[in-house]
């Protein structure tokens, strides 16, 4: 259900169908996210459930204003042609503004960041899996639709400041779930300052993100750690697996030899390519906090 | 125009009450509907504005809408029969 709905919410041109394809993927997501009876999944679910209700409320809003001042529901074929806008730029602007605020409140970048670690705190890591990967997939993909210059100040401030607070949230933790989930903000903020530069590098960055990060939460299942505190836990596993294990980290982390090294790479040519040299610096500046915590984290595992 | 204003007001507001609700989950709940009680009234003035505006839409946004508060009702349910009360504040937020 939620790969369907997400289909749907991506094949439809019309607004409304892509709200509907939201909307069907929150309620198809929280259903099957509480399928234990634990106590705190319902809390995860319906913290997720608020955030998420109120960003498609943002999305709603932003696309009836669009279509007030367009007149067509459609995102993608219609033209903006500013001189049939008189009056109307910007009802057009505050549209675009509102719909992009509501994405990113549903991606859980920076103004509204911090649902994301303690809905992932609380869920069971088949759900983190999902939420940190495929969830993200129709918002970032709405969200490269509405990119314009008119935008560009806004969503360089939010993928800066989302890779810094990724960087920094992560720094003392000792819950590995929290850990991971402000690794995502920080990705995510790399996403988004790059879909500024180029659409192909937002595709190469999110297909590697969600390989590593799959490998790396698909490890953390299978071996169910939650802290990593759990010494005792680690040892049995032998030398290959830690090395495996580590390895996936660095790739996050994004070192050279790894595929996560990639993306970045592309990413930082994207960048200085079109000479946006603050939000790589920001952006870099965070990665490198969230390296150090990987390293934490592979330094408990191995030592 | 009062009209738009007026269903804008009702959304804003629903909006920042959700954001501020601090004591009832029922409450934040009822502002949500609230919330989308507002932005159909804004959607079917706008049909009723644009020209070609479809009608039968609105009906959509109802149902999703309803879809939305059953889901939220559910959850509510299923917290306070694992918590007890329906306080915001029994959340963990970190």
């Amino acid at each position: 259900m939620v790969i369907i709905s997400t289909i749907f919410s991506l094949s439809s041109g019309h607004i409304l169908g892509v709200w509907l394809g939201l909307e069907l993927n929150m309620l198809s997501f929280i259903s099957f996210s509480i399928q234990s009876k634990n106590f705190n999944e319902v809390e995860a679910g319906l913290k997720y459930f608020l955030i998420q209700a109120l960003g498609s409320g943002f999305w709603l809003l932003g696309s009836f204003l669009f279509y007030l001042s367009m007149g067509s529901w459609f995102l993608f074929e219609t033209i903006v042609d500013f001189n049939n806008l008189i009056g109307l730029e910007n009802i057009f602007c505050m549209a675009k503004v509102i719909m992009m605020w509501g994405l990113f409140m549903k991606l859980g970048a920076f103004p509204i960041y911090f649902w994301v670690p303690s809905v992932m705190n609380e869920m069971s890591w088949f759900s983190c899996i999902i939420l940190a990967t495929w969830q993200k997939f129709i918002p970032l993909i709405l969200l490269s639709y509405l990119i314009g210059p008119e935008t560009f100040f806004l969503g360089i401030i939010v993928s800066v400041m989302s890779s810094l607070v990724g960087g920094v949230g992560g720094l003392n933790q000792t819950r590995l779930r929290v850990l991971m989930a402000y690794s995502s903000i920080g990705h995510l903020g790399w996403m988004i300052g790059l879909m500024y530069m180029s659409w192909i590098g937002v595709m190469v960055y999110y297909g590697v993100y969600f390989v590593v990060s799959l490998s790396v939460f698909l490890f953390l299942w299978l071996f169910e750690f939650s802290s990593f505190m759990q010494v005792t836990g680690w040892r049995m596993w032998g030398k290959s697996m830690l090395i495996l294990f580590s390895l996936n980290f660095f790739s996050l982390a994004g070192l050279p030899p790894f595929l996560g090294f990639m993306s970045k790479w592309v990413a930082l040519q994207a960048m200085v390519n079109s000479g946006s040299y603050f939000l790589g610096c920001g952006l870099l500046v965070g990665a490198l906090m969230n390296l150090y915590y990987y390293t934490i984290v592979v330094m408990n595992v191995s030592v | 125009m009062n009209g738009f204003i007026f269903s804008l007001v009702v959304v804003f507001s629903g909006m920042i009450t959700l954001s501020l609700q601090s004591v009832h989950l029922l409450g934040s709940l009822l502002s949500l509907e609230m919330m989308m009680l507002g932005l159909f009234f804004f959607y079917s003035l706008v049909s009723c504005v644009m020209t070609g505006g479809e009608v039968y839409l609105g009906l959509i946004i109802l149902t999703f809408g309803v879809c939305e508060a059953s889901l939220g009702l559910a959850l509510f349910v299923s917290m306070v029969r694992s918590h007890g009360v329906d306080y915001v504040t029994v959340f963990c937020l970190n």
